[in-house]
């Protein structure tokens, strides 16, 4: 919000601090100073000058030559406009001057004759209403020597203030020039309004207010507002449509309370929130509104930032008083209104009573605070404050609604004193129990040693890029747009979009190398779980003297390795998700790993060779690490058995693992060899048994050789080779 | 008898001397001192061979065996010696060629500064906690004194999932559930992700925070000074910060947290803290009564702060744009490799 420093000098005496010294300690209190500017800008060198002589450039048809007196030199100028004569006050910019529009202005010589600045129209200064006839005559009794931004009420600075949200007070020059006069220990200019009629009016009030004030003025069509207070509300950002508006927008700019105008038809007035009557400087009868209340705005003007804030009871009757007497006092009448309507609330404020010590505890001040200190820091901020012994009771002043609670009060001491007063001290030491470090961070810690990096996504997605994985997701009400429509279940799809922007668009000639991964919160219609997704393209080496690309194998051990890491089983079922190649994808409790679908990665223009790579797990909140035992090995030799088989294609090798396992003295099998043919592939195991208690001999495991091929045969359907 | 030892024993050291290899010596060991090796074929010839004459015969065989032995030990030392070097020339790799290098790989510059943050809450006695994402409206806003009508509800652009469901605007949600859970004295921190409805170069939907709230009995505001003295020089160095006061419903008193400027120290024109001096960090205060009372636990005073995790890690790292973060580029993931934290 955009404050006018001429303004809150009116307003507090502020001495001779400068804007920016005054921007520091608003800041320090709370009120941060965003920025502070200067609103003549470029105007600054750019003063009111007599021309004094005029007469034909000798060598020009167009450019006159200048003798101007700017009331501290006579200064010869080179000019190049026809509109002014002898005698004329016309602006003019010294040398050295940068006009808004960025213009440097020099002394130079025009075809011979040295020009000492430039005369100015009004466009040259950034002004409107320039219908190119030349020089800005400003008139033959304008005062020489005056700086033009002076002259246009623009010799003055912006303080762009943002004051928190709960200080409905401060969406005002009055609650900024209150915050000022408290720190510099001096008064408020309030202006004493003249008494407005409260009775009247027949208002029906349908709208959820807490409070109002309307009047009636007869006749309001001679109001005339001074140019000063037109330039001071067009540099804060306001154009008012009618002189009677500027007064309201002053008033509001003033005492932070929005003035809504209508042309009144008779005497009964509906308060329906309806959009008020344009009131142009014709409209006769005037009924001003001011209304109390806090709502969500659907548009951002001055007035409906102040709602939304919520405005401050009770200001609604000063600020139409203050309306009536501005209207009254810029146009030179007495003004009064005829009728009047009042709905406010008790003005009572309840005293919030606590220990003197208690403020010094609670902040942790160096130097504790004694009671008669506390009482003047309180009256400084217009707090009503009472002194029993060790106990006081604070009032907080009408227009402070934000002050409540202790803590409230705490705050208030907190910025008249700073963030320097309060000690440094750290709290008591506390031995916590700690845990291992938790799955999340081990996960992430294993897939970097894995060679990935970890990324972020932004969790949205469209619903189009759901569907076309056959992932579902958790809608969002409101999104930003299409492509942040859902928030999907499955992090595949969002990752594979990312390794697809780097291959595509930053490896350039070079193989790409991608290997993503996230842990991160995925949504379901069932709940939110933590989830690992990693994608992969590339070879499975970055460096290497054969270079092959990754291959299922190289993906399943990353898995394994989490899943090792999880204390998961290691056990995969052939089933591919939705998105996965059927013949590469393997599914398990809470996952899957494999490569993308082919059909999928066209429809995303993937014109690479070589399979996209994914893998996602649920993971588990907590991990119990268990506890390893003692178990005593085997003194024992093992013997070793190779079996060969020819399987049909799509078996399913960790069967035949299983049978093995299954059988006496066998502690390990092992595929060694798998050949894939056409229709069927040979596949070769090595079977390791063993005893406890004493070293085999070949008639001791012939039973079990003998059911293994036998369950191969028959319940596999498996052909054992010579 | 001699001749025919002699004979033999003559052949053999001469093949012995021709032998190239460990297998050769072997060979020929073999077929001399075998059990039907040619010298014991030699000595059968031993009974024909007069008793007077057998001794000195039998001593000449045994110089020669002597002989031949030492011949095939020596020879066969040489012989390993060669295979050995043949086997060492045959095994040799060009050991500058590229070694079978691993992907590298790297942890997020975020979660490496939560990591850095959670160690550091986590040295001064903060335990981790967390919430759901999609969150009540009640534990967003209402619980941590944000009413349906405050106009705080209107900083917080706020994503819809369903009727009274909302994607948490801030980690401050964890608070209440923290409050309501556990029994001062409560010292945890809760990070994880939140979102708005925004973006552009300094805004995500969706970004991270950390929320640390600490409750006991006479928990002072110079304490939170302490806290943030400890955070931010651990962070930034030795570095000047201040508190200004500032408003968080769930705080009172509440205040931002600014550092001065690392880059311009407060001199000159500068981009990063746009020539003010200093740097807003994070948000913090005094837990606000409404807070404590809602929760039931009377008695305590405490304190939070929340940080931005990007705004942090942007800070530490000088990256440009947020949305870097979120792209999954190489080129900046390969940026900042694994550091364990």
């Amino acid at each position: 919000m955009r404050y006018s420093w001429n303004w809150l000098c009116e307003l507090v005496d502020v001495g001779s601090i400068h804007p920016e010294e005054a921007a520091d300690r608003l800041t320090r209190r709370g009120l941060e100073v965003e920025s502070i500017t200067y609103a003549g800008a470029g105007l600054e060198d750019v003063v009111t000058a007599r021309i004094l002589e005029k007469v034909r450039h000798p060598d020009s048809d167009r450019l006159h030559l200048c003798q101007v007196d700017d009331g501290a030199s006579v200064r010869s100028i080179v000019c190049g406009a026809q509109n002014m004569k002898v005698g004329d006050v016309v602006p003019l910019a010294r040398a050295g001057a940068i006009l808004p529009g960025g213009m440097q202005i020099q002394e130079s010589t025009i075809r011979g004759y040295r020009s000492m600045g430039m005369l100015c129209s009004r466009q040259e200064l950034g002004l409107l209403g320039d219908d190119g006839v030349g020089l800005w005559i400003l008139g033959e009794d304008q005062a020489i020597g005056v700086g033009v931004a002076l002259m246009l009420y623009r010799d003055d600075w912006i303080l762009d203030i943002a004051s928190p949200a709960n200080r409905a007070d401060c969406l005002s020059h009055l609650g900024i020039a209150r915050e000022l006069a408290s720190h510099l220990r001096c008064d408020v200019a309030l202006a004493r309004v003249p008494a407005m009629p409260t009775e009247g009016l027949d208002v029906h009030v349908t709208l959820p207010i807490r409070g109002c004030a309307l009047a009636l003025f007869e006749d309001l069509s001679f109001c005339e507002v001074p140019s000063w207070v037109l330039a001071r509300l067009e540099i804060l950002g306001l154009k008012p449509r009618s002189n009677i508006e500027a007064v309201s927008l002053y008033v509001m700019l003033e005492c932070g309370q929005p003035l809504s105008l209508y042309a009144a038809e008779d005497t009964v007035f509906e308060l329906n929130g309806v959009e008020p009557t344009i009131v142009t400087d014709d409209t006769k009868r005037v009924i001003a509104e001011a209304i109390d209340r806090r709502i969500k705005p659907q548009e951002r003007t001055e007035a409906a930032i102040r709602f939304e804030r919520g405005t401050i009871p009770f200001a609604q009757v000063w600020a139409l008083g203050r309306f009536q007497e501005l209207v009254g006092l810029w146009s030179g009448k007495h003004v009064q209104a005829l009728k009047g309507y009042v709905l406010a609330p008790s003005m009572k404020r309840e005293p919030i009573a606590f220990q003197v010590a208690t403020i010094t505890e609670f902040l942790g001040l160096k130097v504790p605070l004694t009671g008669p200190v506390l009482k003047e820091y309180f009256e400084r901020l217009g707090f009503l404050c009472t002194l029993e012994g060790e106990s006081i009771l604070v009032t907080p002043p009408w227009y402070r609604m934000d002050v409540t609670h202790f803590q409230d009060c705490a705050e208030e001491i907190f910025r008249v004193v700073g963030f320097e007063a309060v000690a440094n001290t750290l709290p008591q030491p506390c031995y916590r129990h700690h845990r291992s470090a938790p799955v999340i961070e081990q996960v992430q810690n294993m897939m970097v040693a894995l060679g990935f990096y970890e990324t972020c996504t932004l969790a949205f997605c469209s619903h189009e890029l759901l569907s076309l994985y056959g992932v579902d997701g958790v809608p969002v009400l409101n999104p930003l747009s299409e492509e942040h429509a859902v928030l999907s279940s499955d992090m595949v799809p969002l990752l594979v979009k990312q390794l697809l922007m780097n291959v595509n668009h930053h490896f350039g000639q070079s193989s790409p190398q991608v290997r993503l991964f996230e842990v991160r919160r995925i949504f379901t219609a069932e709940g939110e779980y933590e989830e690992l997704a990693f994608v992969a393209y590339g070879t499975q080496y970055a460096d290497a003297l054969e270079m092959r690309p990754i291959d299922f194998f190289d993906i399943k051990h990353v898995m394994n390795e989490v899943l090792g890491l999880l204390h998961k089983s290691q056990h995969y079922g052939a089933e591919a998700p939705s998105y996965g190649h059927p013949g590469l994808s393997a599914t398990f409790e809470g996952g899957a790993v494999g490569a993308i679908h082919p059909r999928i990665l066209k429809t995303l223009k993937w014109k690479r060779v070589g399979q996209v790579w994914y893998g996602r797990v649920r993971l588990p909140a907590h991990v119990e690490e268990p506890v390893a035992h003692f178990v005593q090995w085997s003194e024992f030799p093992s013997i070793e058995r190779d079996f060969s088989f020819m399987v049909p294609k799509g078996f399913v090798s960790e069967r035949l693992v299983q049978a093995a396992l299954a059988l006496p003295y066998v502690v390990k099998c092992r595929i060694f060899d798998m050949y894939q043919r056409e229709e069927e592939a040979s596949l070769a195991v090595r079977v390791t048994f063993c005893d406890q208690t004493r070293s085999l001999q070949d008639k001791d495991i012939e039973a079990s050789v003998a059911q293994f091929i036998q369950v191969s045969q028959s319940v596999l359907q498996l052909q054992l080779r010579d | 008898m001699r001749d025919k030892l002699e004979a033999l024993g003559n052949q053999t050291l001469i093949d012995i001397e021709a032998a190239m290899d460990a297998a050769a010596i072997e060979q020929i060991r073999l077929r001399v001192f075998g059990k039907k090796g040619a010298l014991s074929e030699v000595l059968k010839g031993l009974g024909q061979v007069s008793a007077l004459e057998r001794p000195q015969i039998g001593a000449f065989a045994n110089t020669w065996k002597e002989r031949l032995e030492e011949g095939l030990a020596s020879r066969g030392q040489i012989c390993e010696e060669r295979d050995l070097d043949k086997r060492l020339a045959a095994e040799a790799v060009d050991v500058t060629a590229p070694a079978r290098r691993l992907h590298p790989g790297s942890l997020h510059i975020l979660t490496q500064t939560t990591r850095r943050i959670a160690a550091i809450l986590g040295r001064l006695g903060f335990e981790s906690a967390s919430g759901p994402e999609i969150e009540t409206e009640y534990f967003n806003f209402e619980a941590v004194n944000i009413p349906a009508d405050h106009p705080a509800r209107q900083m917080h652009d706020t994503f819809f999932i369903k009727p009274g469901h909302v994607l948490r605007t801030h980690t401050s949600s964890v608070q209440m559930r923290v409050l309501r859970e556990k029994k001062p004295p409560i010292r945890i921190f809760a990070a994880g992700a939140v979102y708005r409805c925004e973006a552009d170069a300094t805004h995500s939907p969706l970004f991270h925070q950390i929320e640390g709230l600490f409750v006991d009995k006479g928990v002072r505001m110079s304490d939170l000074k302490g806290v943030l003295g400890e955070l931010l020089s651990e962070l930034f160095g030795t570095v000047k910060f201040r508190m200004r006061p500032s408003y968080f419903p769930f705080v009172e008193p509440g205040a931002e947290v600014d550092i001065e400027c690392f880059k311009c120290r407060g001199v000159g024109h500068c981009q990063l803290c746009r020539s003010s001096g200093w740097i807003e960090v994070l948000g913090c205060g005094m837990v606000h009564p409404f807070l404590l009372t809602s929760a039931g636990v009377t008695d305590v005073t405490g304190f939070a702060l929340g940080l931005g995790v990007e705004r942090m890690a942007m800070l530490l790292h000088e990256v440009n744009d947020i949305r870097h973060m979120f792209q999954g580029d190489m080129r900046f993931l390969q940026l900042f490799r694994f550091r364990g934290y």
